[in-house]
């Protein structure tokens, strides 16, 4: 027994030892091995598959294969959190959206502040949201819509895909601007609205385009209005909720965003690849059916978007999620 | 056309050479990550949806579904043989897998389990086939407190299964509970009992915590009663395969189970585990005899085997009929099609009648070539038990640190892991059941989501949750299941206490 007990002992030690070791770093030119892309949310949903296009887009432009790493969690959190942690060598970089740098550190401690303390490098697609029923509701616009709230107040059951989402913030700025008196109800993602939609459980969500192109197009639900600046050009014919008269138009959008001290020179070489990936088909004409808009910004626009949603942020947590 | 019709023309799609090799492949990672535990169907298809890319997506589906439904038959080959739940849909197997192993009828085991995924895999299949769209719309009639009521049932009724006392039962279902709320809180996202740790925000993860529960206090227990190198059990291969007898008990379990997993398949939530629950339930109450179960009963094994697998069949009505993930490894295909410029909807079905039929298709294939793959394998994996006790527990151990780091790539999950498995010695020196810790920890999210949805829906109003007719009549059942045992407990002293009166009397 002896000898079992050493070589189970033995076993543990090796693989404790092993936990310690760190790969050696050696500098080259940029980039000489892959490049790991961090995934704040699932693998298999809308940013993954986002994700999955971009990087097989991107073998054209780059040497090295771009490396898909999930890290879901903390409301993309995790991710970003291990994202600040990096080195600033230009092999850890982040699709993300805004909202774990521009919300979530209102809310929470983290290791980060604000985006401020990361290099955001381009931003590179938008995800328009709207507002759907089921085809049978009594309503076909947003006026119609809002008239019927009124005459049936606190009735109706709206939804959205999360606390301190645009979806959610939009839909509260819809309840205060049109003072309708409705119960809102938060659903975690798409994929648990949709179904109390369907089955009558809810009577309108607000969600992404993406996310709803599927159900319009089988016409089980239709779309009231576009929460945009501009109609959205995939459905000219739904109007935007400013020609109604009320100014919602909050998005989420997805970039990519380096850890801070980015060296300049690899900043613009993965700026100028992710453009050149970005713009070719074979990212953009997938991602456009599905639903989003192409919105490139160069960094600086991009940082400065960043952290004029940060500071409305502190706004939005304040209000919606004390 | 009627549904033989397409079902041929299904064939038609399946049988071209790329989808076959991506069936094939698909259920062979499947079984390889199956019978490894840690990296689950989730894993291994957000590893290999990039592959898919360069097929067609019929072709990529058809090697993502394999995989789905391959994890599901080979995850209880660790199970059985080293009482190392790899894959949370395997804890139940654990139970008498093991104790089977122990007597040596491992081979019957992993056989029963093969032609019990087999077997549940197919009759699934009609079912998908078959009523898939109306299945789906009735899934929709159910909603959030419905979901909750279930969750609660579930939590009533399923955490007796073992050989524990009530009271010990739950308390054990409470602590999981408990365990489950470590974490973001669900509907906000804000961090609960993670005292400071991004970490520990993710959550407990069930894996670790059903390794160590089961795995490593095993590892403990022998290392404890070693008093000298003990001798693997000697079987001939002949003794591998099911007696007649075996094959008898186990034929109506994998039936059973087949049912009522496809029917808990189509609920939102972990509802793979819970089938294998429900079954192994449902096969206590069936047979005459409780005491065999936690012993190596082989219903126990055979039942929740199909169980699952017929589940994973039914999670995918919903994605395939309306385009709605029901279940995380079904999102992942989603993600797989998606990657494809196809956005699954209610139109899928009309629109793409290659994909549902060939997907459909390829799994009457895909189980039959598992069936071929695994039945093999049974001796393969049967004689890793004659290995030296002494080395294979050291495997084991090893197995399972290695496992609990890749499902998240968290040292965080190693930790859980070690102390869950001095927990679990613990539990089992105080005799306490540790399925139903591992059944709060699934449920007791689900529970608390959906009950907290409920309350936005109905602004606070807990009554019009609760007088919801399906909601009404689960609680009912609940309530009746805690308070009946009590009442039958009372009346029997009070019966015996009057009992002795009388007798005291004639005296």
């Amino acid at each position: 027994m002896e000898k079992a007990r050493l070589f189970v002992f033995f076993l543990v030690i090796s693989f404790c030892l092993s936990l310690t070791l760190q790969p050696s770093m050696t500098y080259a030119e940029y980039p000489d091995k892959p490049v790991t892309l961090l995934l704040p949310f699932p693998a298999g949903g809308h940013l993954g598959v986002a994700a999955r296009l971009l990087a097989e887009s991107a073998k054209e432009f780059f040497p090295k294969p771009l490396t898909i790493v999930a890290k879901p969690g903390g409301s993309g959190t995790i991710a970003i959190a291990e994202l600040f942690q990096a080195k600033p060598d230009g092999y850890t970089l982040s699709l993300c959206p805004a909202g774990p740098f521009c919300i979530q550190p209102h809310r929470t401690k983290l290791p980060y502040k604000s985006p401020a303390d990361f290099t955001p490098i381009l931003k590179i697609f938008s995800v328009p949201l709207n507002l759907v029923v089921n085809t049978s509701f009594p309503a076909n616009t947003l006026d119609e819509f809002i008239a019927y709230a009124k005459a049936n107040p606190g009735k109706l059951k709206i939804s959205h895909t999360g606390l301190g989402t645009y979806n959610h913030i939009n839909l509260e700025n819809l309840k205060s601007l049109a003072k309708i008196d409705v119960v809102v109800a938060p659903a975690i993602g798409a994929s648990e609205a949709m179904p109390a939609l369907l089955g009558g459980h809810i009577d309108a969500f607000v969600t992404s385009y993406p996310d709803a192109i599927p159900f319009i197009k089988a016409n089980r639900i239709k779309t009231l209005v576009s929460f945009t600046k501009k109609r959205f050009p995939l459905f000219p014919d739904v109007p935007t909720a400013l020609e109604s008269g009320f100014d919602i138009s909050y998005g989420a959008y997805d970039g990519i965003v380096g850890p801070k001290g980015l060296p300049p020179d690899i900043k613009t070489i993965v700026h100028n690849v992710m453009k050149k990936a970005m713009e070719s088909p074979v990212f953009q004409t997938p991602m456009m059916e599905h639903g989003n808009m192409m919105t490139y910004a160069g960094p600086e626009d991009f940082m400065r978007e960043l952290m004029a949603d940060y500071e409305e942020g502190a706004k939005i947590v304040e209000r919606y999620l004390k | 056309m009627n549904t033989l019709q397409l079902l041929a023309y299904g064939f038609s799609y399946a049988l071209n050479g790329e989808n076959i090799v991506a069936c094939f492949l698909g259920v062979l990672l499947g079984t390889v990550v199956g019978v490894l535990p840690g990296l689950g169907p989730i894993g291994a298809m957000a590893m290999l949806i990039p592959i898919t890319f360069y097929m067609s997506p019929t072709a990529g589906l058809i090697m993502c579904t394999g995989i789905f439904f391959g994890s599901m038959y080979g995850g209880s080959t660790t199970s059985i043989l080293m009482n190392v739940p790899g894959e949370t849909t395997s804890v139940i197997a654990a139970i008498d897998g093991y104790q089977m192993a122990k007597k040596g009828r491992a081979g019957a085991a992993l056989a029963v389990c093969a032609i019990g995924s087999c077997v549940a895999g197919t009759f699934g299949l009609i079912g998908l086939m078959l009523f898939a769209p109306v299945l789906a719309e009735l899934a929709l009639a159910l909603s959030y407190p419905e979901f909750a009521s279930l969750a609660f049932v579930g939590l009533i009724f399923l955490s007796q299964i073992g050989q524990a006392s009530r009271l010990k039962s739950y308390l054990m279902a409470v602590f999981g509970i408990f365990l489950g709320t470590v974490g973001m809180e669900p509907m906000s996202g804000l961090p609960r009992f993670t005292m400071g740790s991004l970490e520990l925000s993710l959550g407990i993860n069930i894996v670790p915590v059903a390794m160590g529960l089961y795995g490593i206090s095993e590892v403990l227990t022998i290392a404890e009663n070693a008093t000298g190198i003990v001798k693997p059990i000697k079987v001939k291969f002949r003794e591998l395969w099911p007696t007649k007898k075996e094959y008898r008990q186990a034929f109506p379990a994998i039936f059973r189970g087949t049912v009522l997993g496809f029917f808990i398949g189509l609920i939102p939530g972990p509802s793979s585990i819970l089938s294998t629950f429900a079954s192994y339930g449902l096969e206590k109450k069936v047979s005459g005899d409780h005491a065999k179960f936690g012993k190596g009963a082989i219903e126990g094994v055979a039942g929740p085997e199909a169980a699952n697998n017929s589940a994973a069949t039914a999670q995918l009505v919903p994605l395939l009929a309306l385009g709605i993930p029901f279940a995380p490894a079904t999102a992942m295909l989603l993600g797989a099609l998606a990657m494809h410029g196809i956005k699954p909807g209610p139109l899928m079905m009309v629109e793409r009648p290659e994909i549902f039929w060939g997907v459909v298709a390829s799994m009457y294939m895909g189980n039959v070539i598992l069936m071929i793959l695994n039945f093999p394998l049974v001796g393969v994996f049967a004689s890793i038990l004659r290995l030296p006790q002494h080395i294979l527990m050291g495997i084991i151990l090893l197995l399972c640190l290695i496992a609990s780091y890749t499902t998240h790539n968290s040292v965080l999950d190693i930790y859980v892991l070690i102390g869950m498995g001095v927990f679990g010695y613990i539990l089992r020196k105080l005799r306490f059941d540790m399925a139903p810790l591992i059944l709060g920890l699934v449920l007791g999210p689900t529970l608390e989501r959906n009950i907290l949805q409920s309350l936005y829906i109905y602004k606070g109003d807990i009554f019009a949750l609760i007088s919801r007719p399906i909601t009404a009549s689960l609680l009912l059942l609940s309530l009746m299941g805690i308070l009946l045992p009590v009442i039958i407990f009372f009346i029997g002293k009070f019966i015996k206490f009057f009992l002795q009166k009388e007798s005291r009397l004639l005296e």
